[in-house]
This record gives structure tokens, sequence and C-alpha cells, in this order.
């Protein structure tokens, strides 16, 4: 499937600063017409073999025309997705982005954030679950508090016992949890929050301009980690109602979760690979509120000269201030 | 090299100013002339170990006085160390209708002074520029073992409260198991602060100097080196819907309170301050117990 410009023809891809479909080579806005092809070996638009397709791929670049192609087969019946996030961070928005959290860096290398390699910055789609759970909550203990006073010339400790009790309903909604092999869990993990009232149904023309996969796990194999999220965060809620002790031991504490709806849905990312001597540097930026994940590559030649300059001139610095203090 | 030095202009701007102010400094400083003592007082005894207590053996003794008289002429002060390991209880309560209420603390002080009156020490004049250290190894009837640094004539201002104080906590920590070394440590300190042609700056340089830049060196390279960017901002109530629990039940009942109590420990401190002896000289110093 592709989503041609009616006007020129051209590949029309979705905008997220303009918020519609955009043909980069006419300029028009909301021009598509989508073309279906059941072959999903073939680029649509120019026919070339499409190599880079996965048993997971659903929207991938042609490399050979670098039309935007979405594998029909992959976005219907158990494969279609309930929700997407389209991106709202455009490319360009993306390097500026990343040049401002890393370009500053004084040891990074000179090729880091370069032109040519920022050409290898792409959007993707990335596959969650998104996870609807009920948590029963209920809890006894017994808790302290300690109070400590000076009476004449004695310090008196006054513990007062307390019998603590609570019960609780938590509602969570769309947990989400990533369900993508190609995308590192911690990182996923950490590129939460997503803002949900942008979610929208799933419609293919989101997908034009950028990579997408389908779901690698199930939604049975990735539950999981959504309960140990909703076990933790139950946990978190019910330790904020028990305030104000100095001790606090369980005795009961029950928690009891039930799920009540998953989604499958699509969360926009940004990725830019970079390869410096040999090492991959992994960066993400969050399609929609920019959040950043990554680490700065160091330039270890760069390191040992400019540390060795600070090193001598601190040095120098601290040793003319003791010729300066002598004349006193 | 040109983000080298677009980096590091302003950093090595101030560093050649420094640098240039630094070595013009230590040109002046090097062409002072040096303060320089004549004793002037022949009436005092020439000793300046009294070991009473034979803490030190003979070889420590000498190597004490050797290098006790080499600090006296750089200070320009005498410098006297008496050893003890008897109770100044008694003797010090003796000057009490004179100097007052003497404490614990005090009655290494009250020796101190009369010994540095009696036997009329003093680099300029008798009763003159000097210290005086005494050290009792007797544990007094109030548990205490007192030393007393006091001071005279110059070194009063030169040797305050504080400082005394401060070289006889730091000496003193190795005398139970060094005494030579302790005192020779000691000697060592009172130079340092009694020794005018010692400068401002002076061992704050050369080794301390590398250290430094050693240092800064690390911390640019650690700061700079390489740096993780994104953590987690989600908190426990971020997929709650509403952004909050349903509290359907909450008691917190109260079942009983249980008290304990211990007595607060008290500490005496020793004063100090400048102060009048018994033979109407003033001193200055400080103490120690231990």
């Amino acid at each position: 499937m592709i989503f041609k410009c009616k006007n020129c023809g051209g590949n029309a891809v979705y905008h997220p600063d303009k918020k519609k479909m955009w043909c980069p080579h006419c300029d028009s806005l909301d021009s598509e017409e989508r073309l279906d092809s059941e072959n999903m070996a073939n680029c649509t638009n120019c026919g070339a073999p499409l190599e880079a397709v996965t048993e997971f791929t659903s929207a991938l670049k042609c490399s050979h025309c670098g039309a935007y192609i979405i594998l029909k087969d992959r976005v219907e019946g158990e494969k279609r997705p309930n929700l997407i996030l389209p991106f709202e961070i455009s490319k360009e928005k993306a390097v500026d982005i990343l040049k401002q959290e890393f370009g500053r860096r004084i040891l990074t290398p000179d090729s880091f954030l370069s032109y040519s390699t920022l050409e290898c910055l792409e959007g993707s789609y990335v596959p969650f679950w998104l996870y609807d759970y009920r948590a029963r909550v209920s809890y006894e203990g017994k808790a302290t508090k300690v109070r400590v006073f000076r009476s004449g010339d004695y310090e008196v400790t006054e513990t007062s016992h307390y019998q603590v009790s609570r019960k609780l309903n938590i509602d969570f909604e769309k947990i989400p949890v990533d369900a993508s092999k190609r995308m590192a869990d911690d990182i996923m993990d950490l590129m939460e929050p997503y803002e949900y009232k942008a979610l929208q149904n799933f419609e293919e023309k989101y997908m034009s301009g950028f990579q997408g996969e389908v779901v690698n796990f199930s939604e049975a194999e990735e539950e999981e980690r959504a309960k140990v999220r909703a076990t933790k965060d139950s946990e978190s809620l019910l330790n904020e109602t028990i305030v104000g002790y100095t001790t606090c031991v369980p005795l009961h504490k029950e928690i009891n979760l039930t799920k009540t709806k998953a989604h499958f849905a699509l969360m926009p990312v940004w990725v830019y690979r970079y390869q410096f001597r040999g090492k991959e540097y992994l960066y993400h930026v969050n399609g929609q509120t920019g959040k950043v994940i990554g680490k700065t590559p160091t330039d270890k030649r760069k390191a040992w000269i400019y540390s060795g300059t600070v090193a001598v001139m601190a040095g120098m610095i601290w040793q003319s201030i003791c010729w300066i203090l002598g004349v006193f | 090299m040109k983000k080298f030095v677009q980096i590091f202009k302003i950093p090595l701007i101030i560093f050649a100013v420094f640098l240039v102010i630094g070595i013009a400094c230590k040109v002046i400083a090097d062409n002072r002339p040096k303060v320089e003592f004549v004793r002037n007082n022949s009436q005092c005894t020439t000793e300046r170990v009294f070991d009473y207590a034979d803490v030190l053996t003979d070889e420590q003794e000498e190597e004490l006085r050797v290098k006790i008289s080499e600090a006296e002429q750089v200070c320009g002060t005498d410098i006297v160390f008496v050893i003890l390991d008897e109770s100044l209880e008694e003797y010090a309560k003796s000057y009490e209708s004179t100097i007052g209420y003497v404490e614990p603390y005090q009655y290494t002080m009250v020796f101190a002074d009369n010994f540095y009156d009696e036997n009329e020490f003093g680099f300029d004049k008798p009763h003159g520029d000097g210290v005086i250290f005494v050290d009792n190894w007797y544990r007094e009837s109030d548990g205490g073992v007192y030393s007393w640094l006091s001071t005279s004539g110059r070194a009063i201002n030169d040797l305050s409260t504080d400082n005394c104080e401060f070289i006889l906590d730091m000496a003193l920590d190795y005398v139970e198991d060094d005494p030579a070394y302790a005192y020779d440590y000691l000697v060592d300190l009172i130079e340092d602060y009694l020794n005018p042609n010692i400068r401002l700056g002076d061992g704050l340089g050369g080794g301390i100097s590398v250290l430094i830049g050693l240092i800064a060196g690390l911390i640019f390279f650690f700061v700079n080196f390489g740096g993780k960017k994104g953590k987690k901002t989600i908190q426990s109530r971020t997929y709650v819907r509403s952004g909050n629990a349903d509290v359907l039940e909450r008691q917190d009942i109260f079942l009983t309170k249980t008290m304990s109590r211990r007595k607060i420990e008290t500490q005496t401190r020793s004063g100090g301050g400048s102060h009048v002896s018994a033979g109407g000289h003033s001193h200055g110093g400080g103490g120690h117990r231990r």
C-alpha cells in the first residue's frame, strides 16, 4: 500500500507539524490517494524487491525509490492496531532536540550529529500493548510513632503503638508495555510517558513516512511486565496512605489485579544510530513529547588532551596563587 | 585545534594572567630580607627538655634538644618541654588564693606558668618571648590526663588558645604510642606558627599544586566523559484513572503507649585565654585532656 499525491504522483507522507498528509514533491496538503497492493515482496511504487521486510515489518522505506510502503496484510485483521499516537515531532525538530542535548558536550567526536550521520535518523512506530487493570488492595499492619523529648537531665522516648488497616480500589488505564524485539525494554520504559489524549483510532495514513512493526509478542506474553508495574504502583499508592508513623510492620497485604482490557497501539519514536570507532551508539527521541534517551560518545584522544590542559592550568594557577600569597 | 582554542581561549588568558602575576610575586618575595633573631636573655638555663617522668630515652631527649635549639633560632622564642608523672592537684590548689579557683584542666597550666616564670625563660629577655609545654602523664582524681601549652610575650598573639588546642590535639594523638614522635611533631607545629619567615602560601604549593592539577583534570574528564541522558519521569499515579486511588477503608486504632528514659551525659571542656600567673606575668595557651 502507498499514499500517492493526486496532483503530481509523488509519495504523500504524514507531516507532524502540519498534522496533515503532505506531498514533499509539490507541497500539496491532503492530496493523497491510497493505492493498495497484495504483493508484500515488491515496492508498490517502483516494483523493486523489498529487501528489508522481516516477519514483523508493517511499514518501511523502499531502498530503491525512497517511497514509504505500508504492508496491507500487516495492518489488517488480528494484526491491525486499535490505536495510534501520530508523530508530533518532525525530523527537523528531532535533530534540533538532539543537538540541544548533546551538541554542547565538549568531548564528543567531531562527526557526532553531523549532517551526513543525521541522514540515518529514522521515525518508527513501535508496537505497544496498553493494559487496563482494576487493583483491589487490602492491608493490615502494626505501626509506631516515636517522640523523643528532654525532661531535666533525662532523654525520654515515648512510643505509641497503632493498628492500621486500609482497603483501596485502583483503576489503571493503559499501562504501556512495548512489544518489539528491536527496541530494548529499558529504553522503551524510559521513553514514557506519552500523552494519551492525542491517541487516535488507527488509520494507515499516519504510517506513511515512517517505519512500522506489528506486535512481536502476544498480549498474554507481555502481560507479566504490566502486572509487575501495576503491583508496584499499587504498593506506592498504598504507602502514600500510611503516613506519619516512625515504623510500620505489615501483618497482611494483598493486591488482586483484574485485567479489564488490552489495546494494541503504535507509539512514535525517532531513532538515531551513530557509529564511532567500531561502536554503535543509539539515541531515541519520543516522537510526541521530545524526551531524549542516549549516552554521549567520547573521543578518548580529545579527552586526554583537554583533561591534560585543564590539569596543567589548574595546577599552575594554584601554584601562582601560592606565590602571590607569599608577598603578604 | 579550532575547537580547542574556542573552548580554552578564556581559561588560557586567565591562566597567563595568574602565571605572570605569580612569577612577579615570587621574585619580589624571594628578594625580601629575612627576619633574623639574636638572643638577649642569658639569665635562664640552656636546658630545654625536662623529662621527670622518664618517658623518653637519653637519645630521644638529645634529638629533641637539637630540634628545639634549631626551632628557637628560627622562631626567636624559647621552647621548653616538661614531662611529668605526678599529681599536680595539691600543687595547683595551693595557688588558688592568688589566681582564684583552679579546675583540673588548669593544674598543668599553673605548673607551666610557674616553671616558665621561675626559670626566667624568654628569648629576648627574662619572662619574654617563649612557649612551655607541660605533659603530665599522671591520671588526676577526675580521671583526666592533662597537658598544657603556655605562651609568653610575642607568642601569646602568634599562638592563640584555639591554635594551642588545635596543635595539641594534632600532636598528642600519637603520644601514647610514640611519645618521641609526638613531641617532635609538636615542635614542628609550634615552629609553623611562630616562624616569622614563613610566608602565606608556604607549604601549599609544589606537590599540592600537582595534586590539585590532577584532581581538576580528573573532575573535568569524568564530568565530560560519556554521560547518559534520560531518566524515569513517570510516577506511581501516572496511569491511574483520575490520578488517585479510591480509599474504601482507612482505620488507625491506638493500642498502647510505652516510655523509656536515659540520663544525658555531660562533657566538660578545657578552657583557655590570656591570664596572669601566680608570679604576676601574662601568659596565654591552651590545654588537652586524654
